[in-house]
């Protein structure tokens, strides 16, 4: 039995809309509304939805950059959600995050040394300020970048280049937890997969978990061991890889794989095309955020909405076709 | 594999026997540079379009693939950079023709998608009015003619209650509608070219299939030729017939969408196939290309690829290599010099 | 097929990038502010200026307040480049020293402006909770024409030199407090930003070391502009007789008092107006070529 590392339970996070010079709140955005899972230590979550579905800001509540309105985050057994300030910086040596944007996730007036420097001496990481810039050296050689570049600026790398970067003050830390979100799709293709390749390498030399959040499936799938699938704020499958390919089940899931093209010619699969687009996350529909679009849609979707049922063991769906109650 | 492609080719004939709707000959565009030198973005590229073909531009950021979509609805202007070579649609030249011709022929026999629907409609006109103007520009039809058409166009696109959505403004419809409504603009005048940049990059999965489902039935509507330009080599396989595969302002290989998949010559094709995780197989690991894409006017001789490339041979490294024909595939590559001829 | 190319951590493309030619953000603003004409030439007129007031004790033909009256009213003359004025005092002295006190009023002006300003915009658009209140404060501020409340708040503090600086000072912080917030508010969006919270860096040298320097451009463009905006105003209240006092040679004052003789005497209002014109044209273009060579465009 591995260990569990994180888990979240009914984690939500809603936004209100304010509206006027007063400032009132006349309704919440539901980013997050009900996510749980477990994840075990050395293993990748891999979460996966559409624009606007909330996986980023699951993955910022995890973190707490955002602040979670209700559910609970154990990390290590402990509750993150409601960590004080000083215990949040020992969380910050934990768990870190790698961004999307390698253009903006840079300061690009400091040199790619003294951003990696300041991950270290904010952790007291290193003795001195030598013992530091020997660390910074090594953080670049670790994740594929020459020690003389440490002090360049980071508009002289190439976005691949940046990428590495921002791994290496992931990494600088020595965290355990690495939440990952788009990390490769502002990236080209053939560089894409030198950085999966560069997450997988770490992973088995420093033993890290991920949560890798992004839209593509097929990244999604390659990198992970568990997979949760997110529709409107709400996890609506969540399986390890296999189960969840070999038994897509949520009528969401299966379309979203069918959806995705796969590179070759010769392979012209079934599709499964979903109706209309997602709907405004500030104004869900009712019931079941996903009947609007869902080919299987019942009568009582449009009113209850689905608790998440376990159909084999790991494996939860969150619909009304799996809920004997109502077949 | 090549008994299966033969049997494709034989079951679609036509497409060979076409007149060619495009072609681009011997097309250069620079841009100037520091101290008077000049920055090839584009490098001696030959092409040609036939009538009713889907042909994929593909390549990653910087290669030149967009310039080159620029440069054919003349969409470059004069003092930003140089267009060099020829490019005609049904035998007549459009490089040089003033901008008040080109206007004429853009939007009427070219037009084109974008990748960002948003940027590229009006913010302060309403849906109608933009789509009328399109149509107002190229035909001497009356008002009530044009929001026949209109209305129309949009339910050709499949868009629901198109009589109230012509009402709207831009920012009320989703990224997938907004380019529901490119795509009507696009075709409203019946092009014979359609150019599509990137039209699915911004847009989620599930409506990524919906376009490209509504691009191929216009496309046999229309009698459309489509140029897509994209990254996505999934995309690619999905909609294309024809595939070029361009580099540092190249093209390296040229090929039918199954020959390019099933035997990639070139050692960039042949990487990008291999960078991609696929969800119908399982890697541990990715091969991904070596190296980064290389900024314009870094290289100047020899094969821009050879830094990256694994198979780099020394003439590599002075020579540029031509495009060798291995019967209907086209490859920028010294590996098949003896098997190939010069085209 | 697959397998062929094997993945490599060193990137072998580096080699491309070891051409050393790594510049600082401020090296390359410097770099493209020597190419802007308009700035130079507006360098040329500051330095000019700042030199004549600067060396003034050294340099000026005559003391200040030497007093001729066989002198009044000398049109320019070899011996009196710009002429003399009621009292026979040389008027080119007088600019020259004037240039001391006019240069030193915008200077604190704008010191104190821009500290407050900077302050309460950091807050501002850091802290968001606070923003509210301070921003109306801004806006009732703002809604003053601002030497209109520069005159009010002199009728508060009374008439003087210093009084001046203060009221200039007090109109010229909401344009600081709007800039330099909407100059965080954009940074602290950014992911970078995101990126150290999630290091756990402190609020203090998040502000410091990565909102501050990217606030800095913005508000170096408007300093150097309200530079020029706070010397005319200096000298438009010293000119309503509000600020710097006779005999003191202050620029506007000596045009106030010019006023007075301008059909015999052009010469005693002309010049020291001159001077102000061409310090706030300098501050100006200065300013112009700096808000293009800082485009934060630039990468």
């Amino acid at each position: 039995m591995k260990e569990e590392l994180l888990e979240v339970s009914d984690l939500k996070t809603h936004f209100p809309i304010q509206k006027g010079i007063l400032k009132r709140n006349t309704g919440f955005v539901k980013a997050v509304d009900g996510v749980s899972f477990k994840l075990a230590k050395g293993e990748t979550l891999g979460i996966v939805g559409e624009s606007g579905c909330g996986k980023s800001t699951t993955g910022r509540s995890i973190l707490r950059l955002i602040n979670p309105t209700s559910g609970s985050v154990k990390y290590k057994g402990k509750e993150v959600t409601s960590l004080s300030k000083g215990e949040l910086l020992k969380l910050r040596k934990e768990m870190q995050i790698v961004f999307q944007d390698p253009y903006a996730s840079l300061n690009p007036r400091i040199t790619i040394a003294s951003i990696l420097e300041e991950a270290l001496s904010t952790h007291s990481i290193g003795k001195d300020k030598k013992e530091r810039r020997e660390i910074v050296l090594q953080l670049l050689e670790r994740v594929g970048l020459n020690r003389q570049l440490a002090n360049r600026y980071p508009h002289e790398f190439s976005g691949g280049q940046r990428q590495r970067i921002g791994i290496a003050r992931a990494i600088a830390v020595n965290p355990t937890l690495i939440i990952a979100d788009e990390p490769v799709s502002a990236l080209d293709v053939s560089i894409q997969a030198q950085i999966l390749n560069l997450f997988q390498d770490l992973q088995e030399q420093m033993g890290l978990t991920y949560i890798f959040i992004a839209h593509d499936l097929s990244v999604v799938k390659h990198i992970s061991d568990k997979i949760g699938v997110m529709y409107l704020g709400r996890m609506v499958e969540y399986a390890s890889k296999d189960d969840l390919f070999s038994n897509p089940s949520h009528p969401y899931t299966q379309a979203l794989m069918s959806a995705v093209p796969v590179p070759n010619p010769l392979m012209k699969k079934e599709k499964i095309s979903l109706k209309g687009d997602v709907p405004n996350p500030a104004a869900p529909p009712s019931g079941c955020t996903f009947h609007t679009r869902c080919n299987a849609c019942m009568e009582v979707c449009k009113t209850i909405k689905p608790k998440d049922i376990e159909i084999s063991p790991g494996h939860v769906v969150s619909c009304h076709l799996y809920d004997s109650a109502y077949n | 594999m090549t008994t299966n492609l033969l049997e494709l080719l034989e079951k679609n004939p036509e497409a060979v026997d076409e007149d060619d709707l495009l072609v681009v000959e011997n097309l250069v565009i620079q841009f100037a540079a520091e101290k008077k030198s000049h920055v090839r973005a584009v490098n001696h590229v030959n092409f040609n379009l036939k009538k009713r073909e889907t042909v994929a531009l593909v390549g990653e950021s910087g290669c030149g693939k967009s310039i080159t979509s620029l440069s054919i609805m003349g969409l470059i202007p004069k003092h930003a950079g140089d267009v060099l070579g020829s490019i005609r649609l049904n035998n007549k030249e459009l490089n040089g023709l003033s901008p008040k011709k080109m206007r004429q022929i853009r939007g009427k026999e070219i037009s084109m998608i974008f990748q960002e629907p948003m940027t590229s409609l009006n913010p302060v006109h309403k849906i109608g009015k933009q789509i009328g103007e399109v149509i107002r520009l190229h035909t001497k039809a009356s008002k009530e003619e044009i929001k026949v058409k209109t209305i129309e166009m949009l339910k050709k696109v499949e868009i629901p209650r198109p009589d109230k959505i012509i009402n709207d403004y831009p920012h009320q419809l989703s990224g997938g509608m907004r380019q529901r409504v490119m795509i009507a603009m696009a075709m409203a005048c019946n092009p014979s070219l359609l150019i599509a940049d990137e039209p699915t990059t911004a847009l989620d999965v599930t409506i990524q299939a919906q376009i490209l489902d509504l691009m191929n039935d216009l496309k046999d509507q229309f009698d459309t030729t489509i140029l897509l330009i994209t990254h996505d080599l999934g995309v690619v396989a999905e909609v294309a017939d024809r595939v070029m595969v361009m580099y540092y302002g190249q093209i390296v290989e040229e090929a039918e969408v199954t020959t390019l998949f099933t035997q990639p010559k070139h050692p960039y094709t042949l990487g990008l196939l291999n960078s991609i995780p696929n969800l119908e197989e399982n890697k541990d690991r990715l091969d991904p290309i070596v190296g980064n894409v290389p900024n314009l006017g870094e290289i100047t001789e020899g094969c821009p690829f050879r830094f990256r490339c694994q198979f780099a041979l020394e003439k590599c490294s002075t020579e540029n290599p031509p495009l060798f024909n291995i019967e209907k595939q086209k490859v920028r590559c010294w590996l098949f010099e003896e098997e190939g001829e010069v085209s | 097929m697959s397998g062929i190319i094997t993945s490599k951590n060193i990137d072998p493309s580096l080699i491309h990038l070891q051409k050393n030619n790594t510049k600082s953000y401020w090296q390359i603003v410097w770099g493209r502010l020597m190419k802007n004409k308009g700035a130079m030439a507006g360098s040329f007129i500051l330095i000019f200026f700042i030199g004549a007031a600067l060396l003034a004790p050294v340099l000026a033909p005559f003391p200040i307040d030497e007093m001729k009256m066989e002198n009044r009213f000398l049109p320019p003359s070899l011996d009196h480049l710009l002429g003399t004025d009621e009292f026979g005092r040389d008027i080119l002295s007088r600019i020259m020293h004037g240039g001391r006190i006019s240069l030193m009023m915008g200077l604190v002006a704008v010191s104190i402006a821009g500290i407050t300003g900077v302050v309460l915009g950091v807050i501002s658009g850091y802290y968001r909770r606070i923003d509210i209140y301070i921003m109306q404060m801004m806006d009732i501020l703002l809604a003053f024409p601002s030497l209109l409340l520069a005159i009010a708040i002199i009728a508060v503090l009374g008439v003087g030199l210093t009084n001046a600086m203060i009221a200039v000072a007090i109109s010229v912080i909401p344009s600081y407090v709007r800039v330099v917030r909407g100059a965080v508010l954009s940074i602290r969006e950014k992911e970078y930003i995101e990126a150290v919270q999630a290091l756990g860096v402190s609020d203090f040298k998040i502000i410091v070391k990565h909102i501050f320097p990217n606030v800095l451009s913005p508000v170096i463009v408007l300093s150097t502009l309200q530079f020029g905006t706070s010397i005319l105003a200096a000298a438009a209240l010293s000119f309503l007789g509000l600020g710097a006092q006779p005999p003191t040679p202050e620029w506007g004052a000596m045009a106030y008092v010019g006023k007075s003789f301008l059909l015999q005497a052009w010469w005693m209002s002309l010049f020291p107006g001159l001077a102000i014109m061409l310090v706030v044209l300098g501050f100006n273009l200065l300013g112009d070529g700096l808000r293009d060579a800082l485009d934060p465009r630039l990468k």
